[in-house]
Parts: C-alpha cells; structure tokens; sequence
C-alpha cells in the first residue's frame, strides 16, 4: 500500500518536469512530493517499531530498523535539498547560467536519482540493489556535469568511468556470491531475507571472493579510499544541492548495500575476517583524507575530502563490529548527512555569492555574509564532532569500542587522524570566517538572506536529533545494530 | 558450435586490443557480442530456457544494432582523426593481452566452465582498452567489451528473474548512452575527445 503509494508520487513527481514548462510550479511539486516521502517514512518507521520487520510484493521489498535508517536520511535530507533547489534553480536561469530546458532537466534527474535511492534502501533483492546503484551512477552523471564545462565534464567523465568500472566489479561479485548458494530454493536465491537465514554455502572460498570483489567494486562507489579518486572533483564540480545529496546520502548508501552483503557473509564460519577489509578499508580512508585535507585550496574540495573521511570512521566503525562502535557507525552516518549538507549547501550559498571556490579569495564571511557564516561554522562544529553534537557521541563510541576490542594502534590512527581534519578544518573556516584583511572595509552583501531556510531546516533537525538521542531515535538504531551484530 | 563461437570472441577481443582505427574496432566489437547473443541464443535452444533467448534477443539488439548506430553517429558528428591515440601501443599490447588470456585460462585450469575463463579475459582486455588508449570513445568500447564479459558471466553463472535480467541489459545500453551524450559535450567543450586534456582538475 505504502510502496504503490510512493511509486505513483515518484512517476508524478518525475513526469511533472517533463510536462510542465513553468520552472516554479515544478520546483513546488518537488518540494510537496519530498514532505509526502517524508510522512510516508514516518509512517513507516510507525508501523515497523509494532512489527519489527515488513514485506511486500512477495517479498520483493523488505524493510527493518536497518532501511529505516536508511529511509529517514533519504527523505529529511530530499526536502532540505529540494527547498534549496528551488531558489537555486531560478538563481541560475535568472543569471542566464542555465537555459530553462535544462532547469527541467535537472529536477526530472533530481528526482530520479532519489527514485533510485529509496529503490535501494527498500528492496531485498541483492540483484535490485545493483540496479538501484547503477541507475544512480546513471542519473548523477549528468547532474555533475551539469554546468558543461571542461572542469565539471572532465570530472562527470571521470566518474562514469571509475564508478562503472567499480560497479561492474561488485556485479561479477553477486553473481558469484548468488553461486556460491545456487543450491537452495531457486525463488528465493536473491532475496536478502532469505540469504540471511539460510545455512552454509557450497563453497565458503567462493564467498570470500565474492565479497571482497563486492567490498572493493560498491566501495568504489562509497568513495573508500584508494578508490576514492573520483569524489573530491565530483563532489566539487557538482552544483551544490547535488554534491549535499551525493556526500549526505549517496556514499552512505553504497556502504549500506555493502553492510547487507557483510550480515550475510559473516555468519558463515571461517569468514568472521571479512571485517579486517572494513578496518583496513577505513584506516586508509581515513589516512589518506585527513593528510589531504590539510593542504586543500579549494573549499568543495576540502568538504568532499571530509566525505571520504567520514566513510571511513563509519567503515571502521562497522569492521570493529562491537555493539558500540556499531552503534556509533550508524549514529554517525545520521549525522554526517545532516552536517555535511547543511555545509555544502551553505557552501554553495557562498559560491554564489562569491563566484570562486578559492579559499584564499574569501574573507571576513561574518562581516559579508553573516548568516551564512553562523551556519558555515555551526555545520563545521558538526562534522568535526564538538560536544553538544551527536557527531561528538558517535565519534567518541567509535574511540572507546576501538580501546575495548584492544586494537590500541587503531586507536591511535584514529585520533591522530580526527585531530588532524579538526585542525585542518579550523585552520580554514577561520581564516575564511574571521580574517580581515587591514585597509579593506567588507560591506554585508544583500545575497546573504538568500537561500537559508533549508539551513536552518537542517541545523533544526540536528537539534531535534539531539533531543530525541536518549528516546526513540537511540532505540531504532539500537535495533538495527541488533540486525548487524546479532 | 559454442566452444568456436567462444573462440570468435577471443579471437576478436585479440583484434580490438591492437587495431588502430576506430571504425574497425567498432566493427570487431559487434562481431563480439554478435557471438555472445548468439551462444545465449543456441543455449536456449539447448535448454528451453526463455531466459537464454531473452538474453541472447536483447544482447544482439542493443550491442549490436543500437550502440554502434550510436557510436558511428557520433563518429561522423564529430569528425574525430579516425586513428586513436594509444598510450601502449600495438604491439605491446597485442603480447599483453595474449599474456592476459594465458592467465586468465592458466588460473582456472581446473575449471571446465569456459564461459567464465572467456569472461576473466573480456574483463581484463576491457579494463586494457579504457586504460591505454586516450580517445574517450575507445574508453567507452572498452566499457562495453567488460560489459560483455559481464554477460558470459551470466550466462554460465546465475538464473536470475527475467525483469532483473532485463533491467540490467537496459542499464548497460543507457550507461552507453550517457557516455555518448557525454563525449558529443566533451568534443564540443574541449574541440576533441582526447583524455589528454583533462588536467583542469588536480590538486
């Protein structure tokens, strides 16, 4: 019932930009379907808490605490992104930098792409979930290269290679991890549900194979490092909205269709060290960014290496594989969706107000543009993980369940690095919030009101985490770490 | 009949690895997935699996009737010199690749299943092709030629549902596209379709 229900409000909403012609009318429609998608959600994740776990269709769809989460990203961080498309969008066709056609075909891309995403977070079909990926490699592709420049087309070209490449190794993964069951009941050999509780493989070594092709080909599109190399130029070059919906939801995504194939593989015994690829995974993700944050120039650039960095906490989360660092996983993937879009966002406020992605060119935002720069330095707080923040929780479990599990030069690597993306992030939001230069008299620009509803709709639902932490919200999680390490 | 329809394939993925001109690569690849259709298709005539012929119908209709349409369009549209630069040349990599299916036959030695050595190879001399040539639109054939080993993994490995069989073919044919309306912007943007000139974006 729910699902024809959003299947009907997702063909409205992404025939809508096709027929009509009015740019307005159409923006208006994306928001109204994205608070549909939200309510639906809520009344799902309704329904679930009474029942545990729902499927429909035959079990083509299958939703736990797991997809909830999942769910509830998507959908908060879509009406952020759509309330902020719709100025942003007409911002670009007043300046004449998009034609109008290409406004519709940004919202017609726009909502498809979430299409796909909440097809992947729904489905229990390990093959659908391929698609699903797939076909948001296929919608974002355009989205990056949106601008049609050399910058944004080298780095959209980029993308659909690596990123086919990498999905075209996750492919040859499944298919060989479906083989390693192909003895069972034929109907249900692709359902998640089923694989989950089924006995042992044929072949165990098969598995292994399978899932490290799997771990590496998806994880390509989870920007792990070191096959990262495509994110921070797509996520710089894309228009703002769809660098916040890509690095809030997309990468998480990814990690998440991996995470179902990992319940399943780590049951079977002999494979419990499939989660050393997760550790290692993240440790150099984590490297890797956080020495690459510190001498970036370009501050999209230097947000999409804080992706890659924050997919790694996640990640190594995920390996240790103890209740709390679970839990702080799954917290944490929360509320660097929520962070990192209200940075992106506020960042693309001020490239447009600024028209350069230059750090040095930017200065004394607080005295030009200073609402902006409140929340520029509010989301900073976020993502680096200060205290009043969830960030903070999520980030610290991971710390304590490293101690706990004994894996101290882990620990180690991973303050170093935390350390290093909090000083290199201090270093320039500082100097990009407060510097003055001397002689120079900075005037508050009019663009500054522009555009921050959806920032203060962000940062109100990150206060609303933070309230709701102890009750419902710790519960959900706590259930869905229940899933992963039971 | 299908073990010399697997030859052809191997014998032409050799060809696509060394030959210089765009056109003629575009050629050896339709006779590829002609091959690959076509052994979906006897299969199914072996088996009386709808499936196979599902497979086989829609391998043939979009590799080898849509996207070369597609990409010899293109070819016109955009005037490219038809020689593609090579970053290893001919020679080299026609060694390499018979290096490439020693080891991907060697490996699996063990293993009667040829479809999934034949495979191994596609994927190896797919990634070859995107990697040591410059042209954008031999990236993409190499895109296509690893696609195709995709198939025959398919083809030996799982039965899958026929709308999930479906959707994953009408990917492949849409990534193609992509990259097609995406290389006709890349020509028009940087007046060729050269990879050289991506180096706006570095560090």
């Amino acid at each position: 019932m729910y699902i024809i229900l959003l299947g009907i409000l997702f063909l409205l909403m992404i025939i809508t930009p096709l027929i009509f012609k009015n740019i307005k009318a159409t923006g208006l429609v994306t928001i109204l379907g994205s608070l549909f998608i939200l309510s639906i959600t809520i009344k799902i994740i309704m329904l679930v808490s009474r029942f545990h776990s729902l499927s429909f269709f035959n079990e083509f769809f299958y939703i736990d605490s797991l997809t909830l989460l999942q769910l509830l990203i998507i959908s908060s961080i879509n009406i952020i992104v759509s309330i902020y498309s719709y100025k942003y969008i007409q911002g670009e066709i007043v300046e004449k930098k998009i034609s109008l056609k290409r406004g519709r075909l940004y919202y017609f891309l726009f909502n498809f792409f979430v299409f796909f995403m909440i097809f992947i977070a729904l489905t229990n079909n390990i093959v659908a979930m391929w698609i699903g990926l797939e076909g948001t490699t296929l919608t974002t592709a355009f989205l990056i290269g949106f601008n049609i420049n050399k910058e944004s087309l080298e780095s959209a070209w980029k993308y659909v290679i690596i990123c086919s490449i990498g999905i075209g190794i996750g492919f040859i993964g499944i298919l060989i991890f479906v083989n390693g069951y192909s003895s069972g009941d034929p109907a249900q050999i692709l359902k998640w549900s089923h694989l989950a509780k089924s006995s042992t493989p044929q072949s165990t070594y098969a598995i292994k194979i399978a899932f490290t092709l799997i771990f590496v080909g998806l994880g390509t599109k989870a920007g792990l490092a070191p096959m990262h190399t495509w994110l921070p130029d797509a996520h710089s070059e894309a228009p703002s909205p769809v660098s916040a919906m890509m690095s809030g939801v997309l990468l998480n995504l990814a990690l998440y269709v991996i995470l179902r194939f990992y319940i399943i593989t780590k049951h079977i015994p002999g494979l419990s060290n499939t989660r050393w690829l997760f550790i290692i995974f993240g440790c150099l993700s984590l490297l890797i960014s956080s020495f690459s944050i510190l001498r970036q120039l370009n501050y999209k650039r230097l947000l999409a290496f804080s992706s890659v960095e924050n997919l790694g906490i996640i990640a190594l989360g995920l390996g240790i594989g103890s209740k709390i660092t679970v839990f702080g996983a799954l917290l944490h993937s929360l509320i660097h969706a929520l962070g990192k879009s209200l940075l992106f966002l506020t960042a693309g406020n001020i490239l447009s107000a600024y028209k350069t992605k230059r750090i040095d060119k930017i200065n004394a935002l607080i005295k030009t543009m200073p609402i902006n720069a409140v929340f520029l330095i509010l989301g900073m707080l976020v993502i680096v993980g200060a205290p009043p923040f969830p960030s903070f929780f999520s980030e610290y479990s991971i710390i304590v369940g490293t101690v706990q599990s004994g894996n101290y030069i882990i620990t180690a690597l991973y303050s170093l690095c935390l350390l290093l993306v909090f000083a290199g992030f201090l270093k320039v939001f500082i100097k990009i919030v407060f510097n003055a230069e001397p002689g120079v008299t900075y005037e508050k620009l009019e663009i500054d009101k522009e555009n921050t509803l959806p920032l203060s709709l962000c940062f109100i639902l990150i206060i609303v985490m933070i309230l709701f932490m102890n009750g419902y919200l710790s519960s959900m999680i706590n259930n869905a770490v229940s899933i992963i390490c039971n | 009949m299908i073990e010399d329809l697997l030859a052809v394939i191997l014998i032409s993925s050799i060809f696509m690895s060394g030959v210089r001109r765009v056109k003629l690569v575009t050629r050896v690849f339709i006779f590829q997935s002609l091959a690959i259709g076509l052994i979906a298709l006897k299969l199914g005539l072996d088996t009386g699996k709808m499936d196979y012929y599902i497979l086989g119908l829609l391998t043939i209709v979009t590799k080898v009737i849509i996207i070369p349409i597609i990409i010899n369009k293109s070819l016109n549209q955009l005037k490219v010199n038809r020689e593609m630069d090579l970053i290893v040349n001919g020679f080299i990599s026609y060694i390499l690749t018979g290096i490439f299916i020693m080891i991907s036959f060697g490996i699996l030695s063990s293993s009667h299943d040829n479809y999934i050595k034949t495979g191994i190879a596609l994927f190896i001399i797919g990634v070859l092709l995107m990697v040591a040539r410059k042209k954008a639109i031999t990236q993409m054939i190499g895109f296509l030629t690893f696609e195709n080993g995709i198939v025959l993994f398919e083809i030996s490995l799982t039965k899958m549902s026929l709308v999930i069989e479906a959707g994953i073919v009408f990917e492949g044919l849409l990534l193609a596209l992509v990259m097609g309306i995406m290389i006709f912007h890349i020509n028009k943007t940087f007046d060729s379709i050269n990879t050289d000139f991506f180096e706006n974006l570095k560090e």
